[in-house]
């Protein structure tokens, strides 16, 4: 799943188009969009930091989010001199206010330009040199880190000002034909960000088994945990064999199917 | 290879930087204060920067050279550690530093001369005692040597020190900057070694052990000091047999009266180690060995480890002299 970060209704509406997102009945404080699968979200922020990183948390809320989803801020930027419509992933992050520095680590393959961006509390035609101007960036990933992993949290930013065209000359329409004419270096970046994110494992086992298991004997919180540690050990040693189920109706509680199940497991030398 | 280097400001203009960053020219290179913003974040995954580390470099301001755990020893008097480079190209299942790191980004140290500076130090201040230094504990002692050109530095200047003994541990085939000078009398190559199988289903992106041996042998025809370090040892199924025909394939490959120390221990981690390396890969076969946590570590229950270092050891025994055989682990009690 990606969660979609932008600041303005015109950085969203093309993305809310391409992703076919609906909006949510149940978001009041931030106007929230997801698809069917709920695979991708979106939610509108509004301007500045403070809101971006409200808006995250707001995110995390609504659509329960886990560690193995990405983030994603997407929106317009100011830089000196590169070309309107350039799409380009911060590589730091330097939130002018705080003078604090984020470096967010682009590990997987991507054609995209990376530059740092600063984070800045109002906007200004004085552009730095090599930087990237924004007003959201710093919120967004502070925020999003609380949540999940740094690689999977990214800020995509289109070049929307620079010296010769001022900020002050964008309106809704180019805002949206900016974000529009990226929207395939968007889908890129969502998925390779998902494929990514499947690296993170989480400790699954056979839910099934599990159940069945759990209904037999009273299983405390701490025996659960041990239990689907233990099933996913068995997985992957005894992919074909369940464990000998007459001789776990016999024992007298959770322990000792627990034991039974280890002493099996640790019987069996690993063959590589 | 490398598509980003950050760079401390500090070392911005460092002849080292700038020769790596010539080296990477299509790299983003974005600068830093300290390494330690990018490199000791919360909230990163060891696994996911796996797929695609970047290079820190930075300077190295103090503990250039640390005293090295006792169970490093091959014989010194005194023994120390030191790192020139964090994390490693290679990816061992077992390996420590994914457990120690949150970052699996590669740091180097470009001010080489103070390492150098450090242990000239530490020999001359104890003249009269055999000073021994382990690199490669954070990182594979040559397998970035193309890059860092460490080791071409060092060696060289490290040759005179008659008190002295450099251990390289590697798994590395990048020999050339050694194949390129006189063998040096003080300095160790130790290869660390599994058997074929095992390396192939854990060392995962090292030479494999065939191509480890070629270049030990190859060091040793040259006249260098080979090492041989089985460690760590990993349980099996049919372990005797493939760890006799492991030991006597190495023995085979190498001139073993030339062999300059054997050292030997089973796979062991601090348990908190552990417990992130099984939250990276729950799936993986080595996570659903016989473990067992004692104190403040984890490795194998004492029946396996039994079976598993008394079976091994013997076989060292029966290769090279008992007092070429250093156990990183208190044996007494398995064997
Ligand atoms: S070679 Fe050594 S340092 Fe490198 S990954 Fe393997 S165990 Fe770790």
């Amino acid at each position: 799943m990606t969660h979609i970060i932008t600041a303005l209704h015109a950085e969203a509406k093309p993305i809310i188009r391409h992703f076919n997102l609906r909006k949510l009945e149940n978001s009041n404080i931030f106007e929230a969009y997801a698809n069917n699968t709920q695979t991708i979200t979106l939610t509108i922020s509004g301007i500045g930091k403070l809101a971006s990183a409200a808006a995250v948390i707001h995110t995390m809320n609504i659509f329960q989010s886990s560690k193995m989803r990405s983030w994603l801020n997407i929106g317009i930027a100011g830089h000196k001199s590169l070309d309107l419509g350039t799409p380009v992933i911060a590589n730091k992050i330097i939130d002018t206010g705080s003078k604090q520095s984020w470096f967010p680590q682009i590990v997987f393959k991507s054609r995209l330009l990376n530059l740092p961006i600063m984070t800045i509390d109002t906007a200004t035609d004085q552009y730095p040199d090599g930087f990237m101007l924004d007003m959201e960036s710093s919120g967004f990933y502070y925020s999003a880190c609380k949540v999940t992993t740094c690689e999977l949290v990214h800020c995509l930013k289109i070049i929307s000002d620079n010296e010769h065209t001022h900020y002050q000359q964008l309106n809704e329409s180019i805002i949206q034909s900016l974000i529009e004419n990226n929207i395939e270096e968007i889908t890129r970046l969502i998925d390779s960000l998902k494929t990514l994110s499947l690296e993170i494992k989480e400790i699954t086992c056979d839910e099934n088994l599990y159940n069945k298991l759990t209904s037999i004997q009273h299983f405390t919180h701490s025996h659960k945990i041990q239990l689907k540690k233990i099933l996913k050990k068995w997985e992957i040693l005894f992919p074909t064999t369940v464990p000998d189920m007459n001789r776990i109706h016999k024992f007298k509680n959770a322990q000792e199917i627990l034991d039974y199940l280890m002493f099996t497991l640790d019987k069996t030398p690993v063959s590589y | 290879m490398i598509n980003r280097i950050y760079i401390e400001k500090e070392v911005a203009s460092h002849h080292k930087t700038l020769q790596i960053c010539n080296k990477f020219s299509n790299a983003s290179v974005i600068d830093c204060d300290h390494y330690s913003e990018v490199f000791n974040r919360k909230a990163q995954n060891f696994r996911l920067q796996k797929k695609s580390p970047g290079l820190i470099l930075a300077h190295k301001h103090k503990n250039l050279v640390m005293p090295a755990p006792s169970e490093y020893s091959i014989g010194g008097d005194l023994n120390y550690y030191f790192s020139h480079m964090l994390n490693c190209i290679y990816d061992c299942r077992y390996c420590f530093l994914q457990g120690m790191y949150r970052s699996a980004n590669y740091v180097l140290f470009v001010n080489y001369e103070e390492f150098y500076q450090q242990i000239k130090l530490i020999c001359n201040s104890h003249a009269d005692k055999s000073c021994h230094f382990f690199s490669g504990y954070d990182c594979d002692s040559l397998a970035m040597e193309p890059v860092t050109g460490f080791m071409q530095y060092l060696l060289p200047k490290i040759s005179d020190i008659p008190n002295l003994l450099l251990e390289l541990r590697t798994k590395s085939t990048q020999i050339r900057s050694l194949l390129d000078i006189e063998p040096i009398n003080n300095c160790v190559i130790a290869y660390s070694l599994l058997p074929d199988r095992l390396a192939k289903a854990l060392d995962h992106k090292a030479p494999d052990i065939s191509s480890r041996l070629a270049s030990a042998r190859k060091l040793q025809d040259q006249g260098w000091n080979i090492g041989l370090r089985f460690d760590p040892l990993i349980y099996d199924t049919d372990l005797e047999k493939t760890y006799q025909t492991f030991f006597a394939d190495v023995a085979n490959k190498l001139d073993i009266e030339k062999i300059h120390s054997v050292s030997i221990g089973s796979f062991r981690l601090p348990a908190h180690y552990f417990n992130k390396l099984s939250s990276y890969y729950p799936e993986d076969k080595l996570i659903t060995s016989p473990f067992e946590h004692s104190g403040k570590s984890v490795s194998y229950k004492n029946d396996v480890k039994k079976r598993l270092l008394s079976y091994c050891y013997q076989e060292v025994c029966s290769y090279y002299p008992l007092e070429k055989i250093f156990p990183c682990e208190a044996l007494e009690q398995y064997i």
